[in-house]
């Protein structure tokens, strides 16, 4: 079958256990879902559809299994990995300072050109707040990296988080591609739409609640 | 559950054999004729004239909604489903963990479900009519129209 999309990007979110990653991928549309089969077993990775540019872009994004309880993420987690989403928690300084530690991990285990980001989560509890964005800031500019405030609770954020990892990663091909000489890539371009990143969504039903 | 692939354990490593002639007849070649949508949030899960099979057979699928206090999967049959390899067929889906064995599809928004599973064996996505809903032709015309 023709290629319907122009790109695919594999992403990967990581930090410390307990940061909110696997919210942030993982989103529940309504309380009963704590019910659900779902919510049990959990969910490996998502392919998202999106549009930038006039370009359709399949993102596969994953969440890790649990491992980066004891720091055993290595270099089969990291394979073919374009973006990576460090993740911290505002509210806890320690998950902060690990970042660095994680930037290492990266460095050790996935490739060298691989996009990096980092986000602040649950910027929505800003009564329990140990981390300043202006640090979180000044941490991206040591690591030459974006980096966004975010709630997966409210979904603040959490969309343009993955579409500005995507906007890097696509324009660092692009400059290969032109520096190649090449032409851009072979494109069986089908209509687009619908696919539902322009969708804003239930900020009210908030139920994370994960096992 | 009926089982159609499990005696095809090397079908993997037969790429000539075309599907069609090493499975049973309850797999047909056949494409999914619309655009399906989740029935939760609408988000497209699969464009039409993507998948490249068609399952005519009876599988067990987890309810989406279990009862509390039952200690095992509840399941229901469901009979028919599009049938893709290739998972970057879907726009929008997620894969979840095994649970005994088994792989599901899932809305890739809100992640309402199971909507399809994985054969362990073929690892062909698998996902159900009956689980989503068909995008309107308006929508869907608007949709190739480029929003
Ligand atoms: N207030 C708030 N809590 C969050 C947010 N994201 C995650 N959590 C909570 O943080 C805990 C850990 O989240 P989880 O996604 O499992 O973290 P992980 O270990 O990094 O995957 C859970 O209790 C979540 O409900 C957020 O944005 N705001
Ligand atoms: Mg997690
Ligand atoms: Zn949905």
């Amino acid at each position: 079958m023709a290629k319907t999309y122009d790109y695919l990007f594999k992403l990967l979110l990581i930090g410390d256990s307990g940061v909110g990653k696997t919210c942030v991928l993982f989103r529940f549309s309504d309380d009963s879902f704590n019910n659900s089969f779902i919510s049990t077993i959990g969910i490996d990775f998502k392919i998202r559809t999106i549009e930038l540019d006039g370009k359709k872009i399949k993102l596969q994004i994953w969440d890790t299994a649990g491992q980066e309880r004891f720091r055993t993420i290595t270099t089969a987690y990291y394979r073919g990995a374009m973006g990576i989403i460090l993740v911290y928690d505002i509210t806890n300084e320690r998950s902060f300072e690990n970042i660095k530690n994680w930037i290492r991990n990266i460095e050790e285990h996935a490739a060298s050109d691989v996009e990096r980001m980092i986000i602040g989560n649950k910027c929505d509890i800003e009564e329990r707040r140990e981390v300043s964005r202006d640090r979180g800031e000044q941490l991206a500019i040591e690591y030459g990296t974006k980096f966004l405030e975010t709630s997966a609770k409210a979904n603040l954020n959490i969309d343009e988080a993955f579409f500005t990892l995507a906007r890097d990663i696509k324009s660092k091909m692009e400059q290969n591609e032109m520096r190649a000489g090449g032409s851009v890539s072979n494109t069986g371009r089908v209509n687009v739409g619908g696919s539902g990143t322009q969708k804003k969504s239930f900020f009210s039903n908030w139920s994370c609640n994960l096992l | 559950m009926s089982s159609s692939t499990n005696s095809q354990p090397s079908a993997l490593m037969q790429p000539s054999k075309s599907p069609t002639e090493s499975r049973s007849s309850v797999v047909k070649v056949e494409t999914n004729e619309s655009t399906y949508i989740c029935k939760i949030c609408q988000t497209v899960v699969i464009l039409k004239n993507m998948t490249t099979e068609y399952l005519d057979e009876e599988r067990d699928l987890p309810l989406p909604r279990q009862k509390k206090g039952i200690d095992h999967t509840q399941t229901e049959p469901i009979r028919g489903f599009f049938g893709v390899k290739d998972m970057f067929a879907f726009e929008n889906v997620g894969f979840t963990r095994s649970s005994e064995g088994k792989r599901y599809l899932v809305c890739g928004e809100c992640e309402q479900g199971p909507v399809g599973f994985v054969d362990p064996v073929t690892e062909m996505n698998y996902v159900s009519p009956e689980r989503l809903d068909v995008l309107p032709d308006v929508a869907a015309a608007a949709v190739e129209a480029g929003k």
